[in-house]
């Protein structure tokens, strides 16, 4: 465009005030480095003393270990779980058959994550009154460790019980959904009286994961899934695999173990996330925050994702498009989400999810699914993380 | 992101960085100093760079966002409306310094961006925290109302 040419625009914009100087660039890093850990620490000074009483009544370990699960940000000097990241080898999410009960949600099975890494680590969330659990209704992210030996055992034993089902083993997507679905694909349909109406399990394939996903019997011939219904020998697989994934404790031998005691997960990184409906520019949503909480994300990189929101928005209660949803992730450090998390602590909690994960809302919609919100949720050590605490 | 290319960054384009944040600043003083700051940020934040986009893109974002903040504390407002000393174009450049004045402060930063930084549209949007497609509407309304104005001022 003849209007504008590069010389025009050099000869108007202002000349720069000055010559770089990177070592003044590098001073004040430094020295912004030095105000935020004077932050860091003024805000930790509240909780020395206990971790120094708690550090002395244990024989001087110098680790904050928590043992309840909890919600949100961890205590302020936790310690985190190590190392910073693991290779997965085997993930359970779905509703878990072993832990049903009839007073559980009209007798449906609690939904549970579990996480296993090759570095031992099991790391899982169930909903319900947990023992070590973070409330009455879910557990938190808590942590357990395996033996060389005990990782195996449940590895060899998870794989060798899906070769039941190895026809309908799908692989993985690079960028799996991180919603409960549904999928479509091959599935595993499994009678009413199964006790789980569904999930999946992931198991490496080579440099690869392959699922197993089940559904209730009356998602078969609907349009999203195609598959065989469950023989006895299947289920009765299913139900060893759910067992061995989410309640190790009670399957696994005591050997097994190398740290059998239930503890907090405690992550290095957070995602924190804000949901809008309809999908609005990220100088906007930061306009909708507390200052404090703008400046820690302005310049974080950030994921977008956008997607249909699909609900029941008339009598007949069929499910619709609605309209769109944009998603703006961030990872940021345990330390940088408490920032932003103590900016807006504010704001109202969303109430749907209060004892699930630290969601606030920042901003009302003509509809419900249209409220703008901000979620503080952990890292695995995968480099997954669930939304709003994962599916409900 | 290692520091070392930052540092290559800093010194290759210290000078369009400084003066496109002046167009955001109205001061060149001020616009050093936030180009100051930012990257002192980007320096502290590097190990949150994903390399999704391009590093420089990155860093234009946090500079552009230095420059506001700096206008949001002083309340500045961006002079582009005097004439500068004669450099044998200064009728047509006050033409154009006075238009692109009236321009939506987005629409003028994606236009010094993209014809004075040379950044492609990718980078223009992740500077300014936009998608690409909108880069593209932003530039093309720049351009319709430098058009509209630079006619309407010739006439």
């Amino acid at each position: 465009m003849s209007e504008i040419e590069r010389a025009s625009l050099e000869r108007i914009l202002p000349t720069a005030g000055g010559s770089a100087d990177w070592n003044d660039v590098i001073g004040r890093a430094r020295s912004s480095q030095r105000r935020h850990r004077r932050r860091l620490v003024a805000f930790a000074a509240t909780t020395l003393v206990v971790v120094v009483g708690a550090a002395s009544a244990i024989g001087g370990v110098r680790t904050f270990l928590l043992d309840r699960g909890f919600i949100g940000l961890p205590p302020v000097g936790a310690t985190p779980s190590a190392p910073e990241s693991g290779e997965l080898v085997l993930r359970w999410w779905g509703a878990s058959a072993t832990h049903r009960r009839q007073h559980w949600r009209g007798g449906l099975a609690p939904y549970v994550g579990a996480w296993v890494y090759a570095d031992g680590r099991m790391i899982w969330w169930r909903d319900g009154q947990v023992p070590a659990g973070a409330n009455g209704l879910t557990s938190g992210y808590l942590e357990q460790r395996l033996t060389p030996e005990g990782l195996e055992l449940l590895r060899s034993e998870v794989v060798g019980l899906l070769d039941h089902t190895r026809a309908l083993l799908e692989p993985v997507p690079a960028d799996p959904d991180p919603s409960p679905g549904p999928y479509g694909g091959l599935t595993l349909f499994v009678p009413e009286d199964y006790g789980s109406n569904w999930g999946e399990v992931w198991v490496p394939d080579g440099e690869r994961f392959v699922r197993l996903q089940w559904r209730h019997i009356d998602a078969m011939g609907g349009p999203s899934f195609e598959g065989t219904i469950a023989t006895p020998k299947q289920l009765s697989a299913l139900r060893r695999v759910d067992a061995l994934l989410t309640d190790p404790t009670s399957v696994l031998p005591p050997s097994a173990w190398a740290v059998r005691e239930v503890r907090a997960y405690v992550p290095s990184h957070y995602a924190v996330c804000i949901d809008t409906s309809p999908p609005k520019d990220a100088a906007y949503l930061l306009s909708l925050l507390p200052a404090q909480a703008a400046d820690v994300l302005r310049d974080e990189s950030r994921t977008r994702v956008e997607s249909d929101v699909v609900t029941n928005t008339r009598d007949d209660e069929r499910m619709r498009v609605a309209g769109r949803w944009a998603t703006y992730c961030s990872k940021l450090t345990t330390e940088e989400a408490r920032e932003v998390a103590d900016a807006v602590s504010g704001l109202e909690r969303h109430k749907g999810f209060r004892s699930y994960s630290l969601v606030y809302r920042l901003a009302e919609g003509a509809h419900d699914w249209e409220a703008t919100t901000i979620s503080f949720d952990p890292y695995l050590p995968d480099g997954q993380f669930m939304k709003w605490g994962g599916p409900r | 992101m290692r520091l070392d290319e930052l540092e290559a960054l800093y010194r290759s384009r210290f000078d369009t960085f400084a003066r496109v944040a002046a167009s955001v600043t109205g001061d060149s003083e001020r616009a050093r100093d936030a180009v100051q700051e930012a990257f002192a940020t980007a320096v502290r934040k590097r190990r949150s760079f994903q390399g999704s986009g391009p590093l420089e893109a990155w860093v234009w974002r946090i500079v552009l966002n230095a420059a506001r903040s700096d206008v949001r504390r002083n309340a500045a407002q961006v002079a582009y409306d005097a004439p500068t000393a004669s450099n044998g174009h200064p009728e047509t450049d006050a033409e154009l310094r006075a238009v692109l004045a009236r321009l939506p402060e987005r629409q003028r930063t994606a236009v010094f961006l993209r014809y004075y930084a040379d950044l492609d549209y990718a980078s223009i949007g992740e500077a300014l925290g936009i998608r690409t497609g909108t880069v593209a509407a932003t530039l093309n309304a720049a351009h319709a109302a430098l058009r509209t104005q630079l006619e309407e001022a010739r006439t």
